[in-house]
């Protein structure tokens, strides 16, 4: 407490009633009533009761300074001492963080259902087993031809077919090209084979052709027996 | 320094771990903390438990309190929500308090009257309570007019010195000392029965 108000207490007891009334105070007078918590709170207690019954209002409004102390004691030092700082606060991040991320992740996951979908159709659309078929024969029997031929001997093959190419060692089903016919042959062609029968295509060509190349099963016979008659 | 300022001062020296600082602050807005309180919470001792819960709050918070608002605004704010919040815990738990739309001027806010702080109780604090009042009305009457005038000029009306200084066509200082004066004659009267 400043001298000042050490040699004049009721100097002091001025200085509070003032502050009690939100009059201006300097910092002297204010260090003097921080050094005299004791007497600022005994004459505040009674500036309370009497401007209360002035206005007509309760006296049992209570003072809580001691609970408030002992309720402060309680804190942790911690955060005593870092009161006035944010502390050690993890922060959230920020809004725009958080969006790009959201970008970040949904564009990676389109990028792999991407490159698995055409991986996925690449993969299926591949068939190993057309690599071994042989090109269509135009001139001359080739060892397919061949074979066929033998297999086709065995049954009753009509007359003036050629055989078609095959690959002997699998199945027919799925796995031959449209047949190819000797130049030769051509004027030998029946009439169903050249579309001009009238009595349809014959079953076992349309078996064949719709087993053999299900790319040319819209085509129908007809189709295909033109382009026996051109060749 | 104004009385802002002075509350700010009061602030930045308790944040700095001053906490006398914090007990003035304590002491000057503690009782109007409590009438607010009352306005929205019935319980006498709930009111004095969020007064204190109030403070407690503000002073774990001083360090957000930038001083864009005065003091008193920052904490009633506070004691508003804590009050606030304390109704809504209490409709949680199927405890409902009865309000009566105040009509509060700042707000459509319901309040109640502050029964809480009604002067009640027990016989003997209702005896102690009136002896008070009798013993501060007696008071005021034996004070001189002047006295009397600046001290209800002030309490009443809640004029500023500098307004009292103008109804009463005085200094500011002889106001400051009337209104002294007019408190020490009541409190010496009244001092025998504080401790009761």
């Amino acid at each position: 407490m400043s001298k000042q108000y050490a040699n004049n207490p009721e100097t002091l007891r001025h200085a509070i009633s003032a502050w009690w009334d939100d009059e201006p105070l300097d910092d002297k007078t204010l260090d003097a009533m921080l050094g005299d918590i004791g007497q600022v709170r005994c004459h505040a207690g009674a500036y309370e009761c009497i401007g209360s019954r002035i206005r007509g209002e309760s006296f049992l409004t209570r003072n809580l300074l001691d609970g408030i102390n002992e309720r402060l004691d309680e804190l942790p030092d911690a955060e005593h001492r870092n009161r006035g700082d944010r502390g050690s606060v993890v922060a959230f991040p920020s809004r725009a963080v958080r969006q790009r991320r959201v970008w970040q992740g949904a564009i990676a996951a389109s990028l792999f259902a991407a490159v698995t979908a055409v991986g996925l159709t690449v993969s299926l659309s591949e068939d190993p087993a057309a690599e071994g078929v042989a090109p269509m024969q135009a001139e001359g029997l080739t060892e397919n031809d061949r074979a066929v031929m033998a297999s086709l001997n065995e049954q009753a093959m009509p007359e003036g077919v050629s055989p078609a190419t095959v690959r002997p060692e699998q199945s027919t089903v799925g796995k031959a090209v449209p047949a190819s016919s000797s130049p030769a042959g051509a004027a030998q062609l029946p009439d169903w084979a050249t579309g001009q029968s009238s009595r349809g295509a014959d079953p076992y060509v349309v078996t064949h052709y719709r087993t053999a190349a299900p790319e040319f099963g819209t085509t129908g016979p007809e189709a295909r027996a033109a382009t026996f008659g051109r060749e | 320094m104004s009385a802002e300022e002075t509350d700010k001062a009061l602030v930045a020296r308790a944040r700095d771990g001053d906490r006398r600082a914090f007990d003035l602050l304590v002491l000057k807005y503690q009782h109007r903390v409590q009438r607010l309180i009352a306005r929205y919470i019935r319980d006498q001792e709930q009111v004095f438990d969020l007064a204190q819960e109030t403070f407690i709050k503000a002073y774990r918070a001083l360090g957000r309190f930038r001083g864009d608002s005065a003091f008193y605004t920052w904490i009633y704010r506070i004691a508003v929500n804590t009050a606030k919040n304390q109704l809504a815990s209490d409709a949680r738990g199927g405890y409902m308090v009865s309000l009566n739309s105040g009509g509060s001027d700042e707000s459509d806010e319901p309040m109640i009257e502050p029964e809480a702080l009604r002067d009640g109780g027990t016989p003997d604090a209702l005896a102690a309570t009136e002896e008070l009042r009798t013993a501060i009305d007696q008071a005021i009457s034996a004070l001189p007019e002047d006295l009397r005038t600046a001290l209800t000029l002030r309490e009443m009306e809640g004029l500023s010195y500098d307004e009292i200084a103008s109804v009463m066509d005085c200094p500011i200082g002889t106001v400051r000392s009337r209104i002294f004066r007019a408190r020490e004659a009541i409190e010496q009267s009244i001092k025998p029965l504080k401790g009761a």
